[in-house]
């Protein structure tokens, strides 16, 4: 049916019809890499809502005991090796020894996978990644994906686990 | 198959409301072979129907439209409140416009922030139904809640609601003294929430959030006359450039010395000149 008749939005009486969708995303990205005796992890600390910052020190790490972290699940095995587990919405569950994750997890994964995993290298090293150079990768890989994904960035906060317990700092990143 | 038009009808006038006990009567209609291929044509655009009582703008309201559910009813909305952390406490602040659509309805009877208690204050932009329930729930228990309690189980009442199809369409803003520290806290209409020390609400987290973030930096131990001078220049940026604001606000502030005040209303200075300047 045509309505001929045009159409005052202010002047209307009928009920407003309010969209309402019961979801949203914040965005931010969680990155964590496992070592032989320590894992680190690592998640931005902005909250966001489309082009909004809510603000710039949201804490997305929350520690469940002595040697777990939940951002990823991350802690350290019954061996005391560094270990990550992932789980996704739709139920995907794998343990891994890293992961990235979030809005930037798509554009961070294959990162890691060459500098962490060294996938399809032919001159690949056997020596399992020190600590230094898993938390230099981490703060490199936040670097990088702050510099596409506007959901990522402000700063990374940095928990590093080890049979001693678990360490944190907090590293810097852009904030536009 | 057939294709009726109106002019099997002979009375026009009606091309507005489709009678459709003349519809359903007709024999195509009724042996459901049949599509009606209705063209609405009015004999005059934008006047009243002759024979009918004048109805601008025409729509026809029943009873059962308002109040049916959460989704759907009519509001009268408060709009930006900014709050910020000082030295010494938050402050707040908050226009005493009251809005329903884009119709200004006047200032308001309740106003969009209230003192809970002596170390907390509530922000509230949206409807204003959620007012009874904090009042009932929270105000009347005789118990001295502090802001971060409150703002925890504000969380929880706004994402149950969100997970009942049936949210508090708000935000909701605390500010208070959380043992000596100033809280600032806010959740809205699905849970979301967070804390920080600077809080806008609606067209003021997008020109005023920035500003006072950039103010902040520069001078992160405000006094509370620095605060409070800079959200009479926030309400001011607000009055000239948010459509749904008001030039008369109420301040509210939680001093960790002088405790919960809420101040107002204050008339915002302002000039048009520059409207009329010619160039």
């Amino acid at each position: 049916m045509f309505e001929a008749r045009p159409h005052y939005p202010d002047y209307s009486t009928a009920p407003v019809q309010h969209q309402f969708s019961p979801y949203a995303d914040n965005g931010g990205s969680v990155v964590a890499i496992a070592g032989e005796d320590f894992v680190v992890i690592g998640a931005d600390t902005r909250l966001s809502a489309g082009f909004s910052i809510y603000t710039r020190n949201q804490n997305k790490l929350f520690q469940l005991s002595k040697t777990t972290v939940l951002g990823c699940s991350v802690g350290l095995d019954n061996e005391g090796k560094g270990c990550v587990y992932s789980y996704d919405p739709i139920g995907h569950c794998e343990k891994a020894k890293y992961r990235a994750g979030g809005s930037a997890g798509a554009l961070l994964q294959p990162l890691l996978d060459n500098q962490i995993g060294q996938k399809n290298m032919e001159i690949a090293s056997k020596e399992p990644i020190s600590q230094e150079k898993a938390i230099a990768t981490l703060k490199d890989v936040f670097i990088s994906a702050a510099e596409r994904d506007i959901y990522t960035g402000d700063s990374v906060s940095i928990k590093v686990i080890t049979k001693d317990g678990i360490k944190e700092e907090t590293f810097e990143l852009r904030k536009d | 198959m057939a294709i009726l038009t109106p002019s099997f009808l002979d009375d026009t006038d009606h091309a507005r409301s489709p009678p459709y006990s003349i519809l359903k009567s007709h024999p195509l209609v009724q042996k459901e072979k049949c599509l009606i291929l209705w063209i609405v044509l009015p004999c005059r655009h934008n006047g009243p129907t002759p024979g009918l009582l004048y109805n601008f703008p025409a729509t026809q309201i029943k009873p059962n439209d308002y109040f049916t559910h959460t989704q759907v009813r009519l509001i009268t909305t408060a709009t930006s409140v900014v709050v910020i952390t000082y030295k010494n406490g938050v402050i707040m602040a908050g226009d005493l416009l009251a809005s329903y659509g884009s119709l200004a309805s006047g200032v308001q009877k309740l106003p969009g922030m209230l003192k809970v208690n002596d170390n907390t204050i509530l922000g509230l932009v949206g409807t204003m139904q959620i007012f009874s329930i904090i009042d009932e729930e929270c105000l009347d228990d005789g118990l001295s809640l502090k802001p971060k309690s409150l703002y925890c189980w504000l969380t929880r009442i706004m994402y149950q609601r969100r997970s009942k199809f049936d949210p508090f369409w708000n935000n909701i803003i605390v500010a208070g003294n959380q043992e000596g520290k100033p809280f600032l806290g806010t959740v809205d209409k699905l849970g979301t929430a967070y804390t920080d020390k600077i809080i806008c609400t609606c067209f003021g987290a997008h020109i005023l959030t920035p500003l006072l973030r950039d103010h902040l930096d520069r001078n992160p131990n405000m006094s509370l006359e620095e605060a409070k001078a800079l959200l009479e220049k926030c309400m001011e940026v607000l009055y000239y450039r948010d459509a749904r604001s008001y030039d008369k606000y109420l301040l509210g502030y939680i001093d960790l010395d002088a405790g919960v005040k809420i101040e107002g209303p204050f008339q915002i200075k302002h000039s048009w000149e520059i409207a009329h300047k010619e160039y």
